[in-house]
């Protein structure tokens, strides 16, 4: 029964597909309890305003309803106030004053759907509000004077963190001596991950028992039951956290919302079952935007191209309250990644964190934790000095790569990146797309008034948080974990630490443990998502879950086949060093035809163990992995601009990631193409938007642009492997990697194409508006 | 969402009556467009209910307003506080009267709202139009009451569709 092809590097069609492209999949609102009751929560309409008074009469007076729940309630019971992931503290219920516009101000518990519904429509009449000045530029928060958002701090201040990171003296020096300065303000705007399916959750508590089951949409269960322990005091062994088929999560479902609070209390003190599932209004308005980072980034080169330091100055507005979700040791996250994928002898960065009268965050949409803005600010402001330098992008690229041989590297921000080979990547996307005979086109193009734009982004990306002497979140370090169950006839169930939300782990996952075990693929069943059963780990996102759950996963079946080679041992009554492994088989050494499969030993530890062994074939990893991985790309943008419209049209995209070993080519191409889509959206369609009275005005899918088929380019991707030297299968992560790398291609593109005109740079979303005004500016009819 | 609206208008009819008549909660009170409840207060206070509909934000707003006269017969003002479907409004209004001559009154006039809630964030790009058309029924309104002598009571529809 041994395969002879090995499953690592197949491309097999993802396993969970079936069941949702049949509409068989188990979302979060697709479980109904027996006895449930649903909620809904009344949101303030107001950006900053005191609550004068909430009279509950009305909204309990609507048929149907059973509970009102307030901010003073909680209060009363201590729970007024959670833990943000970031340090921060954030209101579950508005007490005293509401922050931003769409904060949840109480929760109205119902018998049926429409009578919540109906109840949070009376309870919002009977809120009555003091309107308070708003807030909503960061800039101007950081102002004497400025309306102050949280008064429950010790520091009357916006300014929540001041954090830096390098070399600042020498870096200083490098510039004062510098042949060539550019300098760029960059600013990546407030965007927000829409995963398709909104957030919710039912909290069931059962008196009796005294257990809370809380099935919810969650990127990290086994960190959202120890939070829920830590915030509710209830007794970590009595709550089961389960995460069902999650639709989409991109990093709005790391965080703990007040919802899942709300709903838990509700059902603790009823005994019922809470099922809450907000709108996609209030998810755009209410869960954690990401990015809203103002940048300003210089380098310092020599006349022939050569970088020679980078100094990066950074505000991050986090809205009402510190809501990101990062490693706790960093509050800009991974930001120092901002050197890319550049051999810079110095740099120095400082971001500083402020608070405004918006939604509060922000969490790494579909990417590590700021690393975004960080490829963002850096590929955008490489381009800007190349026009500076008068270079082709491309070789000032070439010319500052960290070379191959410098692997392992330490970058002047102190990450040690695990391997590339840049220069390779970039030639490939070169060759692919045609490069030099496009920039030839260009010029024609130019010569007869056309705007046509390459834009290259060669990215570096930090991912696979990580390493635990350097990560943790809360305390928990941010390892990850797997267990593995054999069962007597040879088939395997894989549980791990992680939650996929579209990653395809329950085919990658199988083809990792089938590769090792040698079995079929299919005999090979992955459980995410039941804190009840799967190993303790901190979950999905940041491209983490291949680097360490992927890595646990691998070093687990390594671990039952050393248990399954005593037991072969024995089979073949030889001794143990004497057994050769030979993918899916045991047999002696020098006699191939003396064999047991693996499925032979799977039957043999329940039927047959050696004497002295344990029986079963079972195991739990737990890997902290030595090193973060650096997946890199190299992507190449081609646009058309229509003068008459200003509509960018992406002629084409080529995209080469290298993200190490690949598990399967197919969900390599899948997460590429969804998250070059995602970028796309960010780089022409998307910003959420706040007017001066804090008003959230890209609150639903008409104003806050999510691109469909119509719109989305037709993406070309190719790949090169440097397989990471620390990982057991050599895996770098890839989910993220064309969310980070794109933004910048799809803009330098733009820029470029209108750079004979003096642009340098456009912030996103490129609109047709945008570009529509910026060519009538420079008498471009 | 910050909105600026000014306008001037002419009525005929003398700065004095103008005056009293936009000072009086009984009688500027009933010419709020579609309006469905008044409570009066007291002389410069009344309680209003409106109804109101931008886009697919439709619902009864309440609204509390308080009159603020500077200089009889020439400079007053007017502070409205509103609350309804979720949304928040308070505007402030400066108002400002003089002779035009034939016993007739300029009245000019300026306002400033901020509003907050789904007024805003979904009927956004429809305020200005409505917030415009409301603004002209209301003048309208006055005007009609005044130039046609009525005491009290809203004035007619035909009145109304004339434009201010």
């Amino acid at each position: 029964m041994a395969v002879a092809e090995r499953a690592l590097g197949q491309r097999i069609k993802r396993k969970e597909d079936p069941r949702f492209i049949q509409g068989a999949g188990r979302y979060l609102d697709d479980i109904v309890l027996p006895r449930m009751l649903y909620m809904g929560i009344v949101r303030s309409p107001y950006a900053h305003a005191r609550i004068r008074s909430i009279r509950k009469e009305a909204a309990l007076a609507v048929p149907g309803v059973v509970a009102v729940i307030t901010g003073e309630d909680l209060d009363k019971a201590g729970l007024a106030w959670m833990p943000t992931l970031a340090g921060d503290r954030q209101m579950v219920l508005a007490v005293g004053k509401v922050l931003f516009q769409g904060q949840e101000v109480a929760a109205v518990v119902a018998e049926t759907r429409e009578a919540a519904f109906d109840g949070v429509h009376a309870l919002a009449q009977e809120v009555e509000y003091e309107p308070l000045p708003v807030v909503v530029d960061p800039f101007k928060a950081l102002e004497p004077g400025a309306p102050l958002v949280r008064e429950d701090r010790e520091q009357k201040t916006n300014h929540i963190w001041h954090w830096e990171v390098g070399d600042r003296d020498r870096t200083e020096r490098a510039f004062a001596e510098a042949e060539v300065v550019v300098r760029q303000q960059v600013y990546f705007p407030r965007v927000h991950p829409a995963p398709l399916e909104p957030c919710g959750c039912i909290a069931d508590y059962h008196k009796p028992t005294g257990r809370l089951t809380l099935y919810v949409t969650s990127q990290a269960p086994h960190a959202h039951r120890t939070l829920l322990a830590l915030v509710s005091g209830l007794p970590e062994h009595k709550i089961r956290v389960i995460s069902p088929d999650v639709g989409g999560g991109f990093g709005n479902k790391v965080p703990v919302y007040p919802g899942y609070v709300c709903a838990v209390v509700a059902s603790l003190q009823l005994g019922r079952p809470v099922k809450w599932v907000e709108t996609r209004t209030e998810n755009l308005q209410s869960t954690s935007f990401a990015r809203d980072y103002h940048m300003t980034c210089e380098i310092a080169a020599d006349r022939d191209g050569r970088v020679k330091a980078l100094r990066v100055k950074t505000v991050a507005d986090h809205g009402a309250f510190d809501a990101a979700a990062d490693p706790s040791k960093f509050p800009a996250g991974l930001f120092s990644i901002v050197t890319g994928s550049y051999d810079f002898p110095t740099a120095f960065a400082e971001v500083d964190g402020v608070y405004t009268n918006k939604a509060p965050g922000g969490v790494a949409y579909r990417c590590s934790f700021r690393v975004t803005e960080a490829s963002y600010l850096i590929e955008r402001t490489m381009d800007v000095l190349a026009d500076e330098l008068g270079m082709d992008p491309v070789e000032l690229r070439m010319k500052n790569f960290i070379p191959p041989e410098k692997f392992p590297y330490r970058s002047a921000l102190g990450w040690t990146y695990d391997s590339g080979n840049y220069a390779a990547t970039l030639k490939k996307a070169m060759d692919l797309i045609g490069y030099w005979d496009l920039r030839r086109e260009q010029e024609e193009r130019r010569r007869r008034g056309e705007l046509m734009g390459i834009g290259v982004s060669t990215f570096t990306e930090i991912v696979g948080a990580g390493p635990g002497h350097t990560f943790d979140i809360a305390g928990i370090k941010m390892f990850d974990s797997c267990e593995i169950r054999v069962h007597p006839t040879g088939k395997v169930l894989v549980r791990t630490g992680v939650r996929h939300q579209g990653q395809g782990h329950e085919t990658t996952f199988a083809q990792i443990v089938a590769d090792e075990l040698g079995i079929p693929v299919d005999d090979v069943l992955v459980e995410e998502g039941d804190t009840d059963t799967a190993p303790y780990g901190l979950g999905t996102y940041a491209s983490r879950s291949t680097p360490t759950a992927g890595g646990a996963t691998a070093m687990a079946a390594r671990r039952i086949r050393d248990k399954a080679r005593k037991i072969a041992a024995h089979l073949l009554e030889a001794a143990e060093e004497d057994v050769v492994w030979d993918n899916g088989r045991f047999h002696v050494a020098g006699a191939p035809g003396r064999a047991v499969t693996f499925q032979e030993v799977a039957l043999a530890a329940y039927t047959n163990p050696p004497p002295g062994v344990e029986p079963g074939l079972e195991t739990v990893y737990y890997y902290d992995p030595p090193n973060l991985t650096f997946p890199n790309g190299a992507y190449i943008c081609v646009v058309d601009i229509d003068k008459g419209t200003g509509e960018v049209k992406v002629r084409r995209f080529v995209a080469v990631d290298d993200c190490g070993t690949v598990i399967n080519p197919l969900v390599v191409e899948g997460q590429v193409h969804g998250g070059l889509t995602e970028g796309f959206g960010i780089a022409f369609m998307q910003e959420i938007v706040y007017d001066e009275n804090g008003n959230n005005l890209s609150s639903d899918f008409s104003s806050y642009l999510i691109p469909t088929a119509m719109e989305t380019p037709v993406w070309e991707t190719d790949r090169t492997v440097t397989p990471s030297p620390h990982h057991p299968i050599g895996a770098k992560g890839v989910g993220e990697s064309p969310n980070v790398g794109s933004p910048a291609a799809f803009v330098n593109a733009v820029v470029d194409a209108l750079s004979h005109l003096g642009v340098r740079h456009i912030d996103m979303p490129i609109t047709p508006w945008k570009v529509w005004k910026i060519l009538r500016e420079h008498g471009i009819e | 969402m910050h909105l600026h609206y000014d306008g001037e208008l002419t009525i005929a009819a003398p700065q004095e009556k103008v005056w009293e008549f936009i000072n009086d909660p009984a009688r500027v009170g009933p010419c709020l467009p579609d309006l469905q409840q008044l409570d009066i207060k007291d002389e410069r206070h009344f309680d209003a209910v409106v109804r109101i509909g931008v886009g697919p934000v439709r619902g009864r707003f309440r609204m509390e307003v308080e009159l603020q006269p500077e200089e009889a017969p020439r400079r007053g003002g007017l502070r409205l506080r509103g609350s309804g479907m979720g949304s928040g409004l308070q505007l402030q209004a400066r108002i400002e009267l003089e002779p035009a001559g034939d016993g007739t009154t300029r009245f000019r006039w300026e306002a400033d709202a901020d509003v907050s809630g789904p007024l805003a964030t979904v009927g956004g790009r429809l305020l200005d139009n409505q917030a415009r058309k409301v603004t002209e029924q209301l003048f309208a309104s006055i005007r009609a009451s005044l130039e046609n002598g009525a005491r009290t009571g809203p004035a007619g529809s035909s009145a109304a569709s004339e434009g201010a």
